[in-house]
This record gives structure tokens, sequence and C-alpha cells, in this order.
């Protein structure tokens, strides 16, 4: 039984090997042979990456300028009412510190609060002028997550007993949400419609390479090829337009948001007027994998459809 | 070896390819099949290969009824087939030698095995002294052979001829039937679908005549015209 599994072992590693060894050697001899159908293919799949990169690139400047600003609007002050004392606001700010909505809290004493309000107003008004006392109660300062979460926090934070009032910009926020989730949408659908004409591209320019081959192709199924053994080098070659296609297109990015950059930095009023986001390695790692998804999609939906077509 | 068991064809628009066709072809004959075009022969040829599936009747090859194979077994149904072309089907960008390679490489065989089979085949149809030049290099009948070398590298049990001397003049075709009749005698089973009289007439093997989708005669050492089909 062992010996039968150890020689059924090494025939399936000898024939897993042949395999890859004729699906490698065949992919590279085809784009050395065919190297301007290659570079074709190639080209159209780093130009859609492209296109596709760079629509992400703009969506995510635009949502992390939105978010920049969303930054400000998601704090809001949450003033105690007046019975409430020192301690008590701070057993609630430890609370508050605990709620999945909730960012950050801060404890701002009474005191610090009239400071403020003081260095705010300037002259107008001054500790002098309040013989009566501190008529300002404690405030807790709180950041929520996200501005979808800031209109849901402050609602929450005023059925809180400790609460008098909560301020907040409830409409910029509400403006906003409405705005980033716009973005959101939009860009997810601009993105669908991108990656779309990206894979129908690369699909394509697959099937002209395939076409070509195609007296190989007959000749294989005639010969007794199986099915894998005739996709396999064309899904390879698929695989290695999407991964040069994927690189050229990140490199190009790339450079397009250092342009960018360097553009913004030198102009002042575009420097005010524009939010250069840095986009992570992830970012330009992700397009290069999307141009492999991209071209592994494309050749297999080509080679598919073809190697039928052909039978 | 091969069986047609009252097998009907029908291509698209209700056409009638094959009509009610049975015959049986025993393992080691040499068989022509003639008949004007669109007669039925390559249909035939298409059948045994697996390449077509009847609309209604039983195509057994070596055993194995062709009818019930699903599209992943048919492959391994075309090991034990070997094919021959008119226009020779020849990739113009490999060697003689990578072409015949080509062909066992993709059935998964190693690198010895190729070696020893493309050698093999080479000898045998005399082309061992040109295994390095490109297609275009070498003569119709050449070619021809090449086709051959191929389709036999594998040592299959049926060969295969779609009108195999369609393109060539009447010495290279007498050249390429004897070939054929050289690996019949190895105990390969041939099949030839062909027009080409001088050859029907010059063998004298067993000779299915089609017309209009059906058998109209199957004579043992026939001739291309009988007194059945041209009274």
């Amino acid at each position: 039984m062992d010996k039968y599994s150890e020689t059924s072992r090494r025939v399936y590693t000898a024939v897993l090997y042949r395999f890859l060894e004729h699906c490698i050697v065949e992919a590279f001899t085809s784009v050395r042979r065919h190297w301007l159908m290659s570079i074709a293919a190639t080209v159209s799949s780093a130009l859609s990456v492209f296109v596709f990169g760079l629509l992400m690139l703009i969506i995510l400047y635009v949502r992390s300028a939105i978010l920049s600003e969303a930054e400000k609007v998601n704090y809001m002050r949450v003033y105690l009412h007046s019975n409430v004392s020192e301690k008590e606001a701070k057993e609630l700010e430890k609370r508050l510190q605990r709620w999945v909505l909730i960012k950050s809290v801060k404890f701002v004493h009474k005191d610090k609060g009239l400071k403020e309000m003081e260095a705010a107003m300037g002259d107008r008004i001054s500790l002098q002028d309040l013989a009566g006392g501190n008529p300002l109660p404690h405030r807790l300062d709180v950041v929520a997550v996200s501005v979808e979460d800031a209109i849901e926090c402050a609602k929450k934070l005023k059925q809180l007993p400790e609460v008098e009032s909560v301020i907040c910009m409830s409409d910029v926020i509400r403006q906003i949400s409405y705005i980033t989730r716009i973005i959101r949408l939009g860009g997810l659908a601009l993105v669908l419609i991108t990656g779309f004409a990206a894979l129908s591209l690369i699909a394509n320019a697959i099937r002209l390479t395939i076409y070509a081959r195609r007296e190989a192709i007959r000749i294989m199924q005639l010969v007794g090829a199986t099915l894998w053994f005739i996709r396999g080098p064309l899904i390879l070659e698929g695989f290695l337009y999407g991964l040069l296609g994927g690189a050229l297109a990140s490199i190009s990015v790339y450079g397009v948001h250092i342009a960018l950059l360097k553009l913004v930095e030198a102009n002042k009023v575009l420097l005010m007027l524009f939010h250069i986001a840095v986009p992570s390695w992830r970012f330009f790692f992700s397009l290069l994998l999307f141009g492999l998804a991209f071209g592994l999609l494309g050749s297999l939906t080509a080679s598919y459809q073809l190697v039928r077509h052909l039978a | 070896m091969i069986q047609f068991h009252n097998v009907t064809v029908k291509f698209k628009g209700d056409i009638l390819a094959l009509n009610d066709v049975s015959f049986t072809i025993n393992k080691g004959e040499f068989v022509f099949i003639v008949g004007p075009t669109g007669s039925g022969k390559s249909t035939i040829l298409r059948l045994i290969n697996g390449e077509l599936r009847p609309a209604s009747g039983k195509v057994i090859v070596n055993g194995i009824t062709v009818n019930n194979l699903r599209p992943s077994q048919v492959p391994y149904l075309r090991r034990i087939i070997g094919f021959v072309f008119q226009d020779f089907l020849l990739l113009q960008d490999k060697t003689v030698w990578e072409n015949i390679a080509f062909a066992l490489k993709v059935i998964g065989a190693s690198r010895s095995e190729i070696r020893n089979a493309v050698c093999n085949a080479l000898q045998l149809v005399g082309l061992m002294e040109r295994y390095n030049a490109m297609p275009r290099q070498l003569s119709g009948g050449e070619q021809q052979k090449l086709c051959i070398a191929r389709a036999i590298a594998n040592n299959p049990l049926i060969l295969l001829a779609d009108e195999p001397t369609g393109n060539l003049d009447p010495d290279s075709s007498w050249e390429i039937v004897q070939l054929l009749d050289q690996i019949n005698k190895r105990g390969t089973t041939v099949i030839v679908a062909t027009h080409d009289k001088y050859i029907v007439d010059g063998m004298k093997k067993r000779v299915i005549e089609l017309r209009n989708g059906q058998i109209l005669r199957d004579e043992q050492e026939g001739v291309y015209r009988s007194a059945v089909s041209f009274p």
C-alpha cells in the first residue's frame, strides 16, 4: 500500500512538474514570439489599471480632504448640569471613553471653561465682572469616531441625566455625512465601471494573442491535450501581462501623485485649496494586485471562450 | 475496433450529414472512405475522434462509446487516435523535431519518451535528416510526412487521414499512401477519407462509398468508382 502510494505520489509530482514546465516554457515562448501582441496586451492592461488607479487616487484625495474637514466637526461640547460635581463629571468621562461611537473624551473644569471664554471674548468679559461666581457648568469635550457617528452620539449624550446640552455642528455633520456617502457610492460605481472596462480590455488583448495561436491550440486539441494543458500557458500569459501592466500602472500613478504633490507644494494658493493625501505603499501594491487579478480573470474568460470556440 | 450503429448526424438547420449509417472496422484494417464533397466522409472521421456527437445511433471506438464521453474524457480518446490533415496543420514557427515533440509534450510525455518517439517517427517517415528544418523549407510531400510522423509518434491504435493527398502531386501522393500502408502493416488501423481515384484504385483495400450521408457500397479490395455508384 505504502509502495503504491509512494509510486502514485511520484507519478503525480512528475506530471505536475511537466505541466508547470510546459506552462512556463510555452507562455514565455509565446510572449517572445508574438512580442508585438504581447506589448499590445501589456500596454492595454497597463492603461486600464492606470485609469483605474488614477480614479482611485482622486477618490482618495477627495475622501481625505473631506475627512480632514470632518475631524473638525466630529468635535462636540457636552455641557453638564450645574449640580454635577467634578467627581461625577470625571466618572462620566470614564464611562464615555468606553463608548464605541466616541473616539476621545476630555473633562474641562468650569474654571478652565471660563478662562477659555475670556480668552475667546478678549476684553469684552473678565473674571472680575463675574462677582456672583462662575456661571458655567463643567463640560466634556467629545470627539466622535466618524462624521456619521457624530449625530447619533450627540443624540445619545443628550439622553444622559447629567447632560444639560450638547453643542455640535449638526447641519454641517449631516452635509458632510451625505457627501461622504455620495463619494463612497459614486466611487464604488466608478471603480466597478472602470474595473469592468479594464477587464474587458485585457480579455480582448489576450483573446487576440490566443487567436494568433489558434493552430497550436487546434493541434493540442487533436492530439489529446487536456483542457488544462491548453489553458495553462494562456492563463500564465494573461498573468504575466497583468503583472507587467499592473507594475507599469503603479509606477505611472505614483509618478502622477508625485507630480501633483510638487505642483501643489510649489503654489501657496493651491496648497490652501487642495489637500493632497499621501497614499501608502499598500495603495500601489493593490494596483499591482488589481493588474494581476484583471490579467488572470481576462485570460481565464478569454481562454475559456476561445478554446470552446475552436473545439 | 470501430463500430457505427445506425448513426445519424444532423447539422444546424436540420441538414442531414449522415443518415442511419452502420459499419464495423476491425483492428488492423485499412479502409478508404470515398464519395463526393458533402457526402459525410469527414463527418465519420470527426465522429471517431469525438469532435462530433451523433443525433442518434451509437459510435464505439476501441470499446469506448463516444456518445457517452464527457468533454473532459475526449482528450484521452484522442490519445489512441492519430489525425492527418489535407492542409498539414503544422506549426510554422517550430522545427520538424519541435512539431512532433510539441504533440507529445502537450499530452504530458517525459523528455526521454519524447526523444525516443520523435526519433522513431522521423525514421519511419524518412525525415530524420531534416529534423532541424522549418516546415516552410519542406516540400508538400515532406510536410505531409511530417504530419504523419506527428500523428503516429504516440503509437496510436487508429490513424485517421482526411484527404491526405489533396494538396500533393501523384508521385508524392503515392509515397504518402505507401507510408500509410507501412504504418497499417505495423498493426495500426488506418482510415483514409479521399477523393483520390489514383491511390484508391492502386491500393485495392476496403472501400466504403458514401452518397448523401448514406453508405452506397462497402467492398473489400474495392476501387474508386464502382458499377453501383456509376452504372
